[in-house]
């Protein structure tokens, strides 16, 4: 029974043109009834290929009552799957745009940063006209995960950025912090730091802290 | 000493090549496994699916290579024109990769592929995030609360809450170190 079913999924999602992915959403019994008779069967067979033939076997449609509750209970355990499915998609969808357009995600803080790091005249002195950013590597040379923190300061929510500048000219740190204040995350501070000459150059975009 | 890492870029395509390669081996031999030993006569189902792993499962994993070669050098392209490195770039090569590597079987079939290629690579980034975010949490429930950081030291000391009304200027001028809250009030 199991084989059966796996072997259904696949036929009706992957073998199959669009067709018979039409079939599959409204019903797998509709590929049974939509052949009758014997004759109408072979008429469709000469279109099919050999491929066809020998990979697409069709089911007889159940006659007894048990078999047709059988096929109602896959065709609802098939349904329930897909739902499931389409379920998760979408939390993991819901996750993806979260960080890209949340106003607290380390990925939106990096973009933005980086976009105000490149368009400050005194950084383009210090690390050159093309400015690159990006996070902290991993072993398999990936570099997209950007450091972050967050913590709560005296009841207000902040979360601290830190990434990394390269430009023609040299490499650099960027760090960020912003705070929520009033429900709207504002820029606590920004600024960018060069790396490996003595002694670093610190460089303060933003600043506004009040103790 | 300034550099001990190098840019993962160009040299990153030609690890993703093998890993995929790898990976697609492993996972082809395992199914190749099962369909040689399902396909092969009875008596010889053992000879039937070492035959099967030996002849299909390295094409698997070509497949799988050029899948991981062209994503990566898309990936890198993609870096180096954007400069710039996030999700979004992973998630268009996944697209643009599916896309080309469909390209003989004409423009619909491109499409699907390319749809289907960024999906799978935006569900990829999506799984991770999840993770990322639950694992911290899941690993231990009674773990403390972030700190709370102190300022980097690179930063000058905090100005003083600003008073309506009152300007700046006198408290910065405070000279000898004396707090420049004396003298703002005096």
């Amino acid at each position: 029974m199991g084989c059966n079913l796996y072997h259904k999924i696949f036929t009706t999602l992957f073998l199959v043109g669009p067709t018979t992915s039409r079939r599959f959403l409204f019903g797998t019994a509709k590929i049974l009834q939509s052949r009758k008779s014997d004759g109408q069967v072979a008429q469709k067979d000469q279109h099919r290929s050999i491929l066809e033939e020998v990979l697409i076997k069709e089911q007889q449609k159940p006659t007894t009552f048990a078999g047709k509750t059988a096929e109602k209970a896959q065709n609802t355990f098939l349904y329930v799957i897909v739902a499931g499915s389409i379920g998760l998609l979408g939390t993991f969808a819901y996750f993806l745009f979260e960080e890209f357009f949340a106003q607290d995600s380390p990925q939106y803080i990096f973009s933005k940063a980086l976009d105000l790091v490149r368009s400050d005249y005194r950084c383009a002195d210090l690390f050159g006209n093309t400015i690159k950013g990006f996070g902290e590597e991993t072993s398999r040379g990936r570099r997209r995960h950007v450091a972050h923190h967050k913590y709560e300061k005296d009841g207000n929510e902040r979360i601290r950025v830190k990434f990394h500048l390269k430009g023609d000219l040299g490499e650099g740190t960027c760090q960020v912090e912003k705070e929520k204040k009033d429900g709207e995350w504002i820029y606590r501070f920004l600024f960018v730091e060069t790396k490996g000459g003595h002694p670093r150059t610190t460089h303060i975009l933003i600043d506004n802290r009040e103790e | 000493m300034e550099e001990y890492t190098r840019e993962p870029c160009p040299y990153r395509i030609g690890d993703d090549i093998g890993s995929a390669f790898a990976m697609g081996l492993v996972g082809g031999s395992i199914f190749r496994a099962f369909s040689g030993f399902k396909n092969s006569a009875n008596g010889q189902k053992m000879v039937g699916m070492v035959r099967e792993v030996r002849m299909k499962s390295p094409l698997t994993g070509v497949q799988f290579a050029a899948w991981g070669g062209m994503f990566s050098t898309i990936d890198c392209c993609l870096v180096a024109i954007r400069k710039k490195e996030d999700p979004f770039n992973s998630i268009t090569s996944g697209a643009l990769t599916g896309g080309l590597l469909a390209i003989r079987s004409g423009p619909r079939v491109m499409a699907g592929s390319a749809l289907l290629g960024g999906i799978i690579l935006a569900m990829i980034e999506g799984v991770g995030l999840v993770t990322a975010r639950w694992m911290g949490s899941m690993m231990d429930p009674t773990s403390q609360p972030p700190e709370a950081l102190e300022d980097p030291r690179a930063l000058p000391p905090a100005k003083l809450p600003s008073e309506p009304g009152l300007s700046q200027a006198p408290n910065e001028a405070a000279p000898f170190g004396l707090p420049g809250l004396n003298m703002n009030t005096a």
